[in-house]
């Protein structure tokens, strides 16, 4: 019953590769992502929305990070998500 | 599943997060589940009559007495509310010393500028001594306390990031049982393997549960970890100031700059003629509970928050506020039920109602209790699940002592909260109520209950006589419970609800059922041991059901 260990990933550097990624990385993307839509929408109604949807987003994220086969693609999802949000943030703001 | 890999992954993340999370989770839900009747519990303890809400209470008597009593009132933040027919009024420290001080004080300068927690009578404002103060050394209070691990630094952060990691294992969870989600529904395997007696339970009553788990860790992760998102929020578009993301929600309680003290003015409205106006506009409906924030008072920019709550006509939605300017009475700020509430102020109550159950009264309380315990057994179910998994599979031969190890402890402490939870109850009505550090005894009795049940259990390796003993024990307790508070209080069962204890016969009368059910569920547990069940059965243990076809 246990899962078949043939499938997982023995390394422990990639075991903890992953987890951060499952766990901070998307915690960041989660984060920029909603500052993002912050930025440009109206705060009011993004933050309604996003105290329920930051942890959800985080925990797909998070569960994303497991169902994509190699860790480096997973860490470019999350920096490709964080980046864009990064930028979108600089736009929006008046400086 | 379409992928082998990909089940077997999910399946593995879904088995470590819930094990890793289980015993604090299973602490979080049942603890809850008690904290759930929090006011009750309270009540119950203090042998409260029935609550007087609509006590009148004369706020500008209140601030003038207490300007009598010596305390300097200028630039204070005052909340005032009504605690069972009481006038609680509550204050921080000044923190501003430069402010304009009380010419008559006659306490002590730390004291006149210290915090206020006061509970005064309603009509002769004299003091009224109530003990205990704090609110987590009340029973009640520290169940609910308990239920996100306060007693422990960092303990609310810690109980969100478990929320979190839970709606990680509820959704992992949904999709490995997501082909078979029918059929797993329809079957309880009883008289098979135990293997499969505990994965059907686990998977079956995880799916009944599921809607309900998922509102608690979607809520819970938000009460208790709110901050590592707003915080953010705050330092790029409020200025660097949470203070001014709580003006957009509740602007009662926020200490940003549009309410920073100017400068000592005497000439203010009155308190009772705006909280009248408040109730004019609010009409005809009746209000269950009302909080009174008086901002800097004795200032030039003294405002007056109103929160109010309306009897419960009108489901989630029935919480509102209003602000008025105190040195000319002009309404600043309004959040009306229904009408101009901002949509961040109704999210927010409409969490804080789904968590706390409060918006239908003591039938979708009592579900919330029955569904918790129901999720306190999907998270034991899954720990046996693990173990039993483990226990005949050779890959894990290596590890076996060092599993059945963990296995022990973990349900000695799950299990074990239980009876220590009901030997609180017992001990809060056998200490008299004027003992000194009643409370503290109390809490340590039980964390030493509980810790010498998890001794015990990983001693003793048996899962059925955990389990059994332990409920013996709380089952016993448990009808102890209206017994010792009859002896304790006269606040019998059979008469406490006519003589106007309504919360006292609540209690009792829950502990009579939940104690009866206890023992009974103890009388009928029996060791499920395979080959004693076969041997006497007959019944030949079913094939392995292969997970992937």
């Amino acid at each position: 019953m246990p899962a078949n260990r043939k499938y997982l990933s023995t390394s422990p550097l990639t075991k903890c590769n992953r987890l951060t990624a499952g766990l901070l990385g998307s915690f960041l993307a989660s984060l920029a992502f909603h500052l993002a839509l912050t930025a440009w929408l109206e705060l009011d109604i993004v933050l309604t929305i996003s105290i329920f949807s930051f942890f959800i987003v985080w925990i797909g994220l998070m569960l994303i990070a497991y169902w994509i086969r190699k860790v480096w693609q997973v860490w470019a999802l999350i920096l490709m998500i964080t980046l864009v949000s990064l930028g979108a943030i600089y736009l929006a703001m008046p400086f | 599943m379409a992928d082998k890999r990909d089940y077997n992954v999910f399946f593995d993340t879904h088995t470590v997060s819930g094990i890793v999370i289980s015993t604090g989770l299973y602490m979080i839900f049942l603890a809850g589940a008690f904290a759930l009747f929090m006011e009750n519990i309270n009540h119950w303890e203090a042998n409260e009559p029935v609550r007087d809400a609509a006590a009148y209470i004369d706020y500008d008597g209140v601030l003038e007495h207490l300007e009598i009593m010596g305390y300097d009132m200028h630039g204070r933040t005052v909340r005032i509310r009504n605690d069972q027919g009481k006038i609680q009024v509550f204050s921080l420290p000044l923190t501003n010393k430069s402010l304009h001080s009380n010419p008559s004080a006659i306490l002590s300068d730390s004291l006149a500028k210290g915090s206020i927690r006061l509970h005064l009578e309603s009509q002769t404002f004299a003091e009224v001594k109530m003990i205990p103060v704090d609110r987590f050394k009340k029973l009640g209070g520290f169940l609910y306390g308990l239920h996100y691990f306060h007693p422990i630094p960092y303990g609310m952060e810690l109980s969100g990031i478990v929320a979190a990691i839970f709606l990680f294992s509820i959704i992992t969870g949904l999709i490995i049982h997501w082909k078979k989600i029918v059929s797993n529904f329809f079957t309880f395997r009883l008289k098979s393997t135990i293997k499969n007696l505990w994965a059907d339970a686990h998977s079956a009553l995880g799916i009944i549960g599921l809607p309900y788990q998922f509102m608690f860790a979607l809520t819970g992760a938000f009460l208790g970890f709110h901050l590592i998102f707003l915080n953010p929020v705050a330092t790029m578009y409020y200025g660097n100031s949470i203070h001014e993301v709580y003006k957009d929600v509740f602007p009662s309680f926020s200490n940003n700059k549009d309410f920073a003290p100017h400068g000592h003015s005497d000439e203010h409205v009155s308190v009772n003629s705006l909280v009248n106006n408040t109730l004019v506009e609010i009409g005809d409906r009746d209000i269950s509970y009302m909080d009174v924030v008086v901002k800097n008072y004795k200032d030039e920019n003294a405002h007056l928050g109103i929160l109010y709550t309306l009897e419960n006509n009108d489901g989630l939605l029935s919480n509102g506020e209003k602000g008025y300017r105190l040195t000319d009475g002009k309404k600043v700020f309004e959040n009306e039920v229904g009408r101009t509430q901002t949509l961040l102020f109704g999210a927010i109550l409409t969490i804080a109602k789904l968590h706390y159950a409060s918006y239908g009264g003591y039938f979708v309380k009592i579900i919330y209790f029955l569904l918790a315990l129901l999720t306190c057994f999907v998270i034991i179910s899954g720990v046996m699940v693990w173990l039993k998994a483990r226990e005949k599979n050779r890959i894990y031969a290596s590890r076996r002592k060092f599993n059945a190890n963990v296995g022990a402890i973990y349900l000695g402490i799950c299990l074990g909260l239980y009876p220590a939870i009901a030997l609180m109850f017992i001990l809060t009505k056998t200490f008299p109520m004027e003992m000194r550090h009643r409370f503290d005894w109390i809490s340590w009795l039980f964390l030493a209950f509980w810790v010498a049940y998890t001794i015990y259990a990983y001693f003793s390796k048996n899962h059925f006589h955990i389990n059994r003993n332990a409920l013996i024990l709380a089952g016993g307790m448990g009808i102890l419970v209206p017994v010792l508070n009859g002896f304790h209080s006269g606040l019998w069962f059979w008469k406490s609800l006519q003589m106007g204890y309504p919360d006292s016969f609540f209690v009792d009368v829950g502990w009579i059922v939940l104690g009866t059910a206890t023992l009974i569920s103890a009388y009928y547990a029996k060791p499920l041991n395979e080959k004693a069940r076969k041997a006497k059965k007959g019944i030949p243990i079913m094939p392995e059901v292969e997970t992937i076809k």
